[in-house]
C-alpha cells in the first residue's frame, strides 16, 4: 500500500543520526576517494557511532539560514511544526562538514595547495553562513605519516595550513590511505560524531535561549515548537533520556494548546506525532509499561476530539493509525527483545486498529454518498502551491489562518467536500483486513484462540463488504468449528447467516445446502421466519430451482448470483450431494437402536430407526437406508417412496417418509442374521437419508455409526446435569434424549433342545477303564442331523494330565499312552423328535489326582425364520470334575457337576441357585466355585463372586452309632 | 453500569447471557467468548490453588477500549 494521509512520516519513525556530509571525494572516477566512501558507510555494524553521511560537492548550496530574529514581539506563528523540519535537519542540513583534500606533507608546491585547501573551506563556510555547522579539512596522504613529534615539516606545515583556513587543530586530519583504512576510518569517525554532538548541543541552546523572548498568549505554538525541536536535536545529539523528557513536556503543551474545530486537526497530529515518539523512546528505554501508559494516556486525551462532524472518519482513520503505529512499536520491540503477555500484546492495538477502521469505512459511508452528479471541486481545494502543506496538520486551503472564525466558509464547504469525495475511493476493506490479519498474527503467538477466531470471523465479514466471497467462505468456514464445539449457537448462527449469504452469492450447491441444512436445526438461533424462509430456498433448490436471495445482500450482487442460479438449473440432473453430519448440526436428528444386545440366529433382527426433524415445516425424505459391516444386510434395511420432486411437500402430514417438526419418527427394521455371523456382532456402520430426488437434486445426509452429530455429546452432557422432570407422552411416543442410541448387537446360536444325561458309577480309580455312559435324547419337533460328540479331558489343564489320561470307545482294549485324551466330533448319526442314543466312553487315568472332563453335543437342525429357511448348529456343553483315587474302597466319588445355566436377572428381582452337596469326607471340602459370563460385557471378572461367595465348608466327622450302614467318612 | 452478565459451564459454553437492551448482543457474545482465552490460562496457570479454594474472582480480564469484564471462577 502506498502511504496514505495518516501515515507518519518517514523522519518522524527513523531513528534520527547525526548528519555529517563529506565534499571533495571524487566516488565515481577516484579509486582512493571510492574505497574511502566505502569504508564509511558500507556494512555498518551496530557497533559503529550512528552518524548519516552523504557525500556532496564542496559547492553545494546548503539551505539558506533565515537571518536571526532579533524580536518576537510582533511575530506570530502560523503553525506549530514546519512539514520540512524534521527532514531539513535530518538530511540536508549537516553538523559537520568535512573537506576532504589529497596533500601530503612533502608536497613539493605546498603554498599552491594550501591556498586551495583554504579556498574549499572558504566556499563550504559561505554557504553554511549563519549555521552553527562545523568544518572539519581530511588531508588524504600517500605516505605512512611519521610518529607524532618526529616529522618536523609535518607539525610546521600543520599549524600553516590550520591559520589559513581558520581552523582548530582538532579539525584538521590526516588519512593515509595504506593497509588499515578501516581502521583510521573509524578513527575519523569517531571524531567527527564528537563534533556533531558539540553542534547540537549548541543548536538545543540556540533553541532554549528564545524562550525567554516568548509570550503565553500569542507564542503558544512557540512552546510546543521549540520544546520538540529541543526534543528531536537531542535524539540527533543520542542524548535519548533528555530527548524523552522534552518531548513530554512537548506533549503537555500541545494539550494545553487553545483547540477548535479548525485548529484540531493540527493538534492531534501533533500530539500524535509527539506521542509516537515517546512511545519509541519508552520501548527503546526498555520501559514498556511506561510506553503503555503514555498511550493510553493519549488515547483517553484524544478520542473525543473529533473535529468536523462531517469528516469525522478522518477521526477514526488517526485513531485506528494511532493504534496500529503502536502496534507496530510494540511489535519492534518484541522483536529485539521484549517479553509479551496473554493480556498486554501487540494484537490487540492492531485489533483496536481495525476497529476504528472499520467506524471509518462505516462513517465514510454515511457521509460521503453523495449523488454521481457532485463533481470534484476544481480548482481543486486540497492542492497547495508547492505540493505540500506548510505546516502539519492544516487544512490545504486554510493554511497559516489562527482564527477560530470560518473566513470564507465556501471554502470551507468545498474543502470538505474534496475530502469526503477522496475518502470514497478508499478501500477500507483492504486497510481493515490488513490490520486484522496483524492482529490474528499477534494473538495466534499469545494463546488467545478464540480472540483469533473472532478476528477471523471478522476478516471473512469484512472480504464479504468487499464481495471477495471465495476468501470470505474460507476464512468462515474454517473458523466455524470452533463455535460448534463450544455451543456458542448465537455465534455460529451469525458465521453461518453470512456464510449462507457467500454461497448463494457464488451459487455454490453444496455449501448452500449445507448453510441451509444448520441453519434450520436446533443449534441455530434464528427466529422461526427466518428458519422458515431458509427451509423454502431449500425445497426450492431440491427441486430444481433458484432459491431467493437472501436479505440485504448487495443489489449487483444479487443479480450476478441469479444468473448463476439460473446456470446452475440448466446444468442440472442427478445431481447428488452426500453431506457427512458428523461435523454439524442439521435439522434432522436420527439414532439407531437395536431391539437387544444380542440375537439368536434363529430369531429376527430387529432394530429402529428413530428420526426427528427441527425444521419449522414438515419436511419428506425420498429415501432411508443402512448400512452394516457385513454389506450383505444393507439391501433389506432401506425404505424408498417412488415420489416425484414435486411431491417433497405434498401430503405431507402422511406417510411414514414424512417427518413433522418436534415428532420423534421410529422406523422399524428385521432381517434375518447370517448363520456364518453366529458369533459375530453385526454393526451399523452409517445411516443415509436423502432429501429431495436424484431426477431433481438430491441431498443425502450420511451419520456414521448409529446417529448423532456434532451437538449431540454436548446435549448428552447438558440432559445429565439437567434436573428438569420430561413431561409425560402419550403411550406411543417416546422422548428423544431418552433414546439411546444401540449401533451393533451380537448373534448367537440357537438355543438347544437335547438332553444330554452322563452315567456312572464312582469310584475311578487309577489305571482303570472307567466307563462313561453318554445318553442323548432330542426334544426338537424336527429331525436333527450330523449328531456329533466330543468328550474326554478338558483342555487348558495341566500338560502331564493330559499325558496320563486316554479316552476310548473300546473298553476291551488297554489304552496305552498313544491313545487320545480327548475324542473329538465322534459321528453318532441323525435323532428323530424324542429319540434317544447312548454312547460308551472309556476313560483311564495313569495318576491320581482332580480332572475336568467334558462332554460337548453338537448337531444341525433346520429352522424357519420370517419364512425362510436356515441352518443352525446348535451345541450343549457339559463339564464335570472327578477325584482319581488309588483306592478300591469308596471314599469320594464325583464331587461336582457343574452346570451351565443361562438365565437373566432383572433389576430389583432376585435368583436363586440351590444344589445340593454331599460330603463323602470330614474336614475342609472345597465348594463348587460359581462362574457369570455377561455377554453384553465380555470383560466382567469373577474377582468380587470368589470373594462373596464361600470357596470351602468344613465338614465335621459323624459320631458313630452302632447301627450305621453309612460309610463312614475316613 | 453493569451492561452484560454472563454464566459459562466448565465446558466453556454459555449457560446464560444478558446484555443490556441497548446493547448489541452479538457483540458480548463475542466478547465474552474471547475473554475465555484469559480465564483458560489464569485457571490453568493456578492449577492446584484454584481447587483449594470455594470461590475465586479472577479478576479484571483485560481491558477492552470501553469495557471492562471481570470474571468469578466456581467449582
Amino acid at each position: 500500500m502506498s502511504p496514505t494521509q495518516w501515515d507518519f512520516p518517514v523522519e518522524l519513525c527513523c531513528r534520527p543520526m547525526a548528519f555529517v556530509t563529506l565534499t571533495g571525494l571524487d566516488v565515481v572516477y577516484n579509486a582512493v576517494h571510492r574505497a574511502v566512501w566505502d569504508a564509511f558507510c558500507a556494512n555498518r555494524r551496530a557497533d559503529r557511532v550512528p552518524i548519516s553521511f552523504k557525500v556532496l560537492p564542496g559547492d553545494h548550496e546548503y539551505p539558506k539560514c533565515r537571518p536571526k530574529r532579533t524580536s518576537y514581539e510582533w511575530y506570530i506563528p502560523k503553525g506549530i511544526l514546519k512539514t520540512g523540519w524534521m527532514n531539513k535537519h535530518l538530511n540536508l542540513v549537516p553538523a559537520l562538514v568535512v573537506v576532504f583534500y589529497e596533500l601530503d606533507w612533502d608536497e613539493p608546491q605546498w603554498k599552491e595547495k594550501q591556498s586551495e585547501c583554504a579556498t574549499r573551506v572558504e566556499i563550504v563556510r559561505q554557504s553554511l553562513q549563519g549555521r552553527n555547522t562545523k568544518v572539519a579539512v581530511v588531508l588524504i596522504q600517500k605516505k605512512t605519516p611519521l610518529p607524532p613529534g618526529e616529522d618536523v615539516i609535518a607539525s610546521e606545515r600543520a599549524a600553516a595550513l590550520c591559520n589559513a583556513c581558520e581552523l582548530s587543530g582538532k579539525s584538521l586530519f590526516v588519512l593515509p590511505h595504506t593497509d588499515h583504512l578501516v581502521g583510521y576510518i573509524i578513527r575519523l569517525e569517531n571524531a567527527f560524531y564528537e563534533h556533531a554532538q558539540t553542534y547540537y548541543y549548541t543548536e538545543i541552546r540556540r533553541v532554549k535561549s528564545h524562550k525567554e523572548f516568548l509570550n503565553k498568549t500569542t507564542h503558544q505554538l512557540l512552546f510546543v515548537r521549540h520544546q520538540f525541536k529541543i526534543a528531536f536535536f537531542s535524539e540527533l545529539k543520542q542524548d535519548t533520556q533528555n530527548a524523552l523528557k522534552n518531548y513530554r513536556t512537548a506533549y503537555n503543551l500541545v494539550h494545553e494548546l487553545r483547540a477548535h474545530e479548525t485548529n484540531i486537526l493540527e493538534i492531534k497530529t501533533m500530539a500524535g506525532f509527539i506521542n509516537y515518539k515517546i512511545c519509541r523512546l519508552c520501548f527503546q528505554h526498555n520501559t514498556p509499561l511506561d510506553a503503555i501508559a503514555q498511550f493510553r494516556k493519549h488515547i483517553d486525551l484524544c478520542k473525543k476530539k473529533i473535529g468536523s462532524a462531517e469528516l469525522s472518519f478522518e477521526h477514526a482513520a488517526w485513531m485506528s493509525k494511532q493504534f496500529q503505529a503502536f502496534g507496530d512499536l510494540f511489535d519492534e520491540a518484541i522483536k529485539l527483545g521484549l517479553t509479551a503477555i496473554q493480556t498486554q500484546n501487540p494484537g490487540f492495538y492492531y485489533q483496536q486498529a481495525a476497529y476504528y477502521a472499520q467506524e471509518r469505512k462505516q462513517l465514510a459511508k454515511t457521509l460521503c454518498n453523495h449523488e454521481a452528479s457532485v463533481m470534484y471541486p476544481n480548482p481543486d481545494p486540497l492542492e497547495t502551491q508547492t505540493g505540500v502543506l506548510d505546516f502539519y496538520g492544516q487544512r490545504s486551503w486554510r493554511q497559516g489562518i489562527l482564527s477560530f472564525d470560518l473566513s470564507d466558509p465556501e471554502k470551507e464547504k468545498v474543502g470538505i467536500l474534496a475530502i469526503q469525495l477522496k475518502e470514497r475511493n478508499v478501500v477500507h476493506s483492504e486497510i481493515i483486513i490488513t490490520l486484522l490479519s496483524n492482529a490474528v498474527a499477534q494473538f495466534k503467538k499469545y494463546k488467545c484462540p478464540r480472540m483469533k477466531s473472532h478476528l477471523m470471523v471478522q476478516m471473512g465479514e469484512e472480504y464479504y463488504y468487499a464481495k471477495d466471497y471465495t476468501k470470505a467462505l474460507k476464512l468462515l468456514d474454517y473458523v466455524m468449528c470452533d463455535y460448534r464445539s463450544e455451543g456458542w449457537w448465537t455465534l455460529l448462527t451469525s458465521i453461518l447467516t453470512t456464510a449462507l449469504k457467500c454461497s448463494y452469492l457464488m451459487a455454490q450447491l453444496k455449501d448452500y445446502i449445507t448453510y441451509s441444512l444448520e441453519l434450520l436445526g436446533r443449534a441455530s438461533t434464528l427466529k422461526d421466519d427466518q428458519k422458515s424462509r431458509i427451509e423454502k430456498n431449500l425445497i426450492n433448490v431440491l427441486m430444481n430451482e433458484s432459491p431467493d436471495p437472501e436479505p440485504d445482500c448487495d443489489i449487483l450482487a444479487v443479480k450476478t448470483a441469479q444468473k448463476l442460479w439460473a446456470d446452475r438449473v440448466s446444468l442440472a440432473g442427478s445431481n447428488i450431494f452426500t453431506i457427512g453430519v458428523q461435523d454439524f448440526v442439521p435439522f434432522v436428528q436420527c439414532k439407531a437402536k437395536f431391539h437387544a444386545p444380542s440375537f439368536h440366529v434363529d430369531v429376527p433382527v430387529q432394530f429402529d430407526i428413530y428420526l426427528k426433524a427441527d425444521c419449522p415445516h414438515p419436511i419428506r425424505f425420498s429415501k432411508l437406508c443402512v448400512s452394516f459391516n457385513n454389506q450383505e444386510y444393507n439391501q433389506f434395511c432401506v425404505i424408498e417412496e417412488a415420489s416425484k420432486a414435486s411431491e417433497v411437500l405434498e401430503n405431507l402430514t402422511q406417510g411414514k417418509m414424512c417427518l413433522v417438526p418436534g415428532k420423534t419418527r421410529k422406523l422399524s427394521f428385521k432381517f434375518v442374521a447370517k448363520t456364518e455371523d453366529v458369533g459375530k456382532k453385526i454393526e451399523i456402520t452409517s445411516v443415509d437419508l436423502a432429501l429431495g430426488n436424484e431426477t431433481g437434486r438430491c441431498v443425502v445426509l450420511n451419520w456414521q455409526g448409529g446417529g448423532g452429530d456434532a451437538a449431540s455429546s454436548q446435549e448428552a452432557l447438558q440432559a445429565a446435569r439437567s434436573f428438569k422432570r420430561r413431561p409425560k407422552l402419550p403411550d406411543n411416543e417416546v422422548h428423544w434424549d431418552s433414546i439411546i442410541i444401540q449401533a451393533s448387537t451380537m448373534i448367537i446360536s440357537r438355543v438347544p433342545n437335547i438332553s444330554v444325561h452322563l452315567r456312572h458309577e464312582p469310584p475311578a480309580l487309577t489305571n482303570e477303564m472307567y466307563c462313561l455312559v453318554v445318553t442323548v435324547q432330542s426334544h426338537e419337533k424336527t429331525q436333527i442331523r450330523d449328531v456329533k460328540l466330543t468328550a474326554g479331558l478338558k483342555p487348558g489343564q495341566d500338560a502331564n494330565l493330559t499325558q496320563k489320561t486316554q479316552v476310548t470307545l473300546h473298553g476291551t482294549e488297554l489304552c496305552d499312552e498313544s491313545y487320545p485324551a480327548l475324542l473329538t466330533d465322534i459321528p453318532v448319526g441323525d435323532l428323530r423328535p424324542g429319540e434317544q442314543l447312548e454312547k460308551m466312553l472309556y476313560v483311564r487315568c495313569g495318576t491320581v489326582g482332580s480332572r475336568m472332563f467334558l462332554v460337548y453335543v453338537s448337531y444341525l437342525i433346520n429352522t424357519t425364520v420370517e419364512e425362510k429357511e436356515i441352518v443352525c448348529k446348535c451345541h450343549k456343553f457339559y463339564s464335570f470334575g472327578y477325584q482319581i483315587t488309588l483306592w478300591d474302597v469308596t471314599n469320594l466319588s464325583e464331587t461336582l457337576q457343574l452346570k451351565t445355566i443361562r438365565l437373566r436377572i432383572l433389576p430389583g428381582t432376585e435368583q436363586e441357585m440351590l444344589y445340593n452337596f454331599y460330603p463323602l469326607m470330614a474336614g475342609y471340602q472345597q465348594l463348587p466355585s460359581l462362574n457369570i459370563h455377561l455377554l453384553r460385557f465380555p470383560n466382567f471378572t469373577n474377582q468380587l463372586l470368589r470373594r462373596l461367595i464361600p470357596t470351602s465348608i468344613f465338614v465335621k466327622p459323624q459320631g458313630r452309632l452302632m447301627d450305621d450302614t453309612s460309610i463312614a467318612a475316613a | 453500569m453493569a451492561v452484560c452478565v454472563a454464566v459459562i459451564a466448565k465446558e466453556n459454553y454459555p449457560l446464560y447471557i444478558r446484555s443490556a437492551p441497548t446493547e448489541n448482543e452479538l457483540k458480548f457474545h463475542y466478547m465474552v467468548h474471547t475473554s475465555l482465552d484469559v480465564v483458560d490460562e489464569k485457571i490453568s496457570a493456578m492449577g492446584k490453588a484454584l481447587v483449594d479454594q470455594r470461590e475465586l474472582y479472577l479478576g479484571l480480564l483485560y481491558p477492552t477500549e470501553d469495557y471492562k469484564l471481570t470474571f468469578w471462577a466456581r467449582h
